[in-house]
């Protein structure tokens, strides 16, 4: 009986510790931001653990883009792009917010989700 | 209902981000879901393991736990009279912060310590170590403090009224606490406010000093005092155990909650009640630190009219009764499955066997957050108040993200959920042997908690695996 059990056990270990070769790649992004959204796929950003992030951000109005746990920010002028890159260091899922100069704070309050969603999964 | 509610929060957070805040406004829950693969994986472990204690039960009954007592001599006092120190040292900390000190809960200490540090840190070390609430317990040093205060000036009954506590009263007292606290910790937006936080702790210190002088100390806290009930059934879990005043008892985890059966209809909807806040809490996708960005929604006004309140506490109730229920059900059909234990007495004698789930679903949601935001508390020991100190040199200090990789996250989150249901089916079990006497009645009488058992950990599996179907794969990932 503990030889079953710990076969079960080492089976479920074993399925979830799949060693991959560290493989750092770069992955390239767009936000295209009009009206304070992104198309539909453009919200999730997945990468790897250890990927090179390049994310380039255009914006039909002036804006901070901020992204949350990495702590960067983006100041953006209308109509400019600009590029944003950085090294996934960190697992998790970080969300992107966008705050738009002058817009009205309780428009913000209605978009009920983050501009976009960086998930970092692990290698 | 529970996406109103998360649609709310969601609302909050996005208009709560003044510009200059952004900097601190890192204390958003960064967890990934855990994978579909690990999901499955805890959930097969889960049944497979549950039916191999059922088929080794078949053949033998368990020995008895073995257990070690250590004598500690008078260590035992003095860590004992230092716990108590610090423990209202903290408590004093916490209220002053909480009153004089900045009103960004970040900044404060007060949020942290009481959320963090407190109801979840102390809730698992208490678990997985010892019950040390009663010696670091801030009301119950302060009212033995005035006790000895009263008796030394000549008043030979102390503090203590003697009012007989109303028997039918029971434990419900610390039931409906039970239930406000989860109510006030996942729905509440402003359960992060600090001087919400400091005027809801001097609320509560009144009414627990006056219970204690009233009906006496141990009566009150032994029934109404919710704090008292909640980390001693937690200490029953604990594989260490104080045995009087100078020695400690080592015994395997969760053999404490076998000792006894619970007692009164109130407790165990008091367990049920531990059992399913902590789920809620979970299914509203409203993990602790979501309600410290929540506290954030003070800023916003507009949230306060904008309810949620009401759904908030009919889901929290929902959740309970429908557990609370399922839990009769499960031991109305042991009843009649079997011949010669009533079904009172089947209903006390398990439903302290229910608490390692509750400890395991309290470890896998929130052990990556603890150790995060726990060491904010570092940079807060500097600044307690917000105020621009720098007491330790440590006020600038952050916690860096991904201080523990999401793959262990999701070991630890599964492997606790497995293991806190292997130890409630093997309790079970136990109780069942000590019950029902025979192996064959036994296994028989625990089939229906069992399958109870792997209901509420399927739970547990898919709101930490939930919110992974929320997003569709993204199209926009360009591979250079």
């Amino acid at each position: 009986m503990k030889i079953v059990f710990f076969l079960l056990l080492g089976c479920f270990v074993c399925t979830s510790v799949v060693a991959r070769a560290a493989d750092v790649s770069r992955k390239a992004f767009a936000l295209t931001i009009v009206k304070g959204t992104v198309a539909r796929n453009e919200r999730v950003l997945k990468v790897e653990k250890g990927d090179v992030v390049q994310i380039t951000v255009t914006s039909d109005a002036p804006g901070v883009l901020h992204l949350h746990g990495y702590q960067l920010e983006a100041k953006l002028g209308a109509g400019v792009a600009q590029a944003v890159s950085f090294t996934a260091h960190a697992t998790g899922r970080y969300p992107f917010e966008w705050h738009g100069a002058g817009q009205d704070t309780k428009a913000q309050a209605h978009a009920k989700q983050p501009l976009a969603t960086l998930e970092v999964w692990p290698r | 209902m529970a996406a109103i509610v998360r649609s709310r929060i969601a609302a909050a957070i996005a208009m709560c981000a003044p510009a200059q805040a952004w900097s601190h406004a890192f204390d958003d829950r960064f967890d990934l879901p855990a994978p579909l693969s690990y999901f499955i994986a805890g959930a097969a472990a889960v049944v497979a393991v549950s039916f191999l204690i059922v088929a080794s039960f078949m053949r033998r009954a368990p020995s008895p736990s073995t257990q070690y007592t250590v004598h500690a001599g008078p260590v035992l006092g003095f860590a004992y009279n230092l716990a108590r120190l610090f423990g209202l040292l903290v408590f004093v900390i916490t209220i002053v912060a909480g009153l004089a000190g900045t009103a960004d809960p970040m900044m404060n200490i007060a949020p942290t310590i009481v959320w963090i540090a407190w109801w979840v840190g102390l809730s698992l070390f208490v678990a997985c170590a010892g019950n040390v609430w009663p010696a670091v317990d801030p009301w119950r040093t302060l009212f033995d403090l005035m006790n000895s205060v009263v008796r030394r000036l000549g008043m030979r009954n102390g503090m203590t009224l003697g009012w007989r506590y109303p028997q039918t009263v029971g434990t419900w007292p610390a039931v409906i606490l039970l239930l406000s606290i989860g109510w006030f910790e996942v729905v509440y937006p402003q359960a992060a406010v600090p001087h919400t936080l400091a005027t809801v702790l001097l609320v509560w210190t009144a009414a627990t000093l006056t219970g204690m002088v009233c009906f006496g100390r141990n009566i009150w806290q032994r029934n109404a005092d919710v704090f008292s009930v909640y980390f001693a059934t937690l200490g029953r879990f604990a594989p260490i155990a104080p045995r009087g005043d100078r020695a400690i008892l080592l015994r395997p985890p969760g053999s404490g909650l076998i000792d006894a059966d619970v007692g009164s209809v109130a407790m165990v909807a008091f367990i049920v009640a531990m059992l399913s806040t902590v789920l809620f809490d979970g299914l509203l996708g409203g993990p602790m630190w979501a309600l410290i960005q929540r506290k954030l929604a003070i800023t916003a006004p507009s949230l306060t009219d904008s309810n949620g309140y009401a759904v908030g506490a009919v889901g929290l109730i929902g959740v309970w009764l429908i557990f609370l229920l399922a839990y009769l059900i499960s031991c109305a059909v042991t009843t009649s499955l079997t011949r010669g234990v009533r079904f009172k007495r089947v209903v006390y004698a398990f439903a302290y066997t229910l608490v390692p789930i509750a400890v395991a679903y309290n470890i896998a949601h929130n052990a990556s957050n603890l150790v995060t935001q726990g060491e904010q508390l570092i940079a807060l020991a500097s600044d307690p108040l917000g105020v621009k100190w720098d007491l330790f040199g440590t006020a600038n200090y952050r916690a860096p993200i991904g201080l523990i990789d999401a793959r262990i996250t999701w070991y630890i989150a599964i492997g606790s959920i497995v293991a806190g249901h292997v130890l409630s089916v093997w309790l079970a079990h136990r109780v069942a042997l000590r019950e029902f006497r025979a192996a064959r009645p036994a296994v028989i009488a625990s089939l229906p908690l069992t399958a109870l058992m792997i209901i509420y950990t399927a739970i547990s599996l898919s709101v930490i695996a939930e919110p992974m179907v929320k997003f569709e794969t993204p199209d926009a990932v360009i591979s250079e």
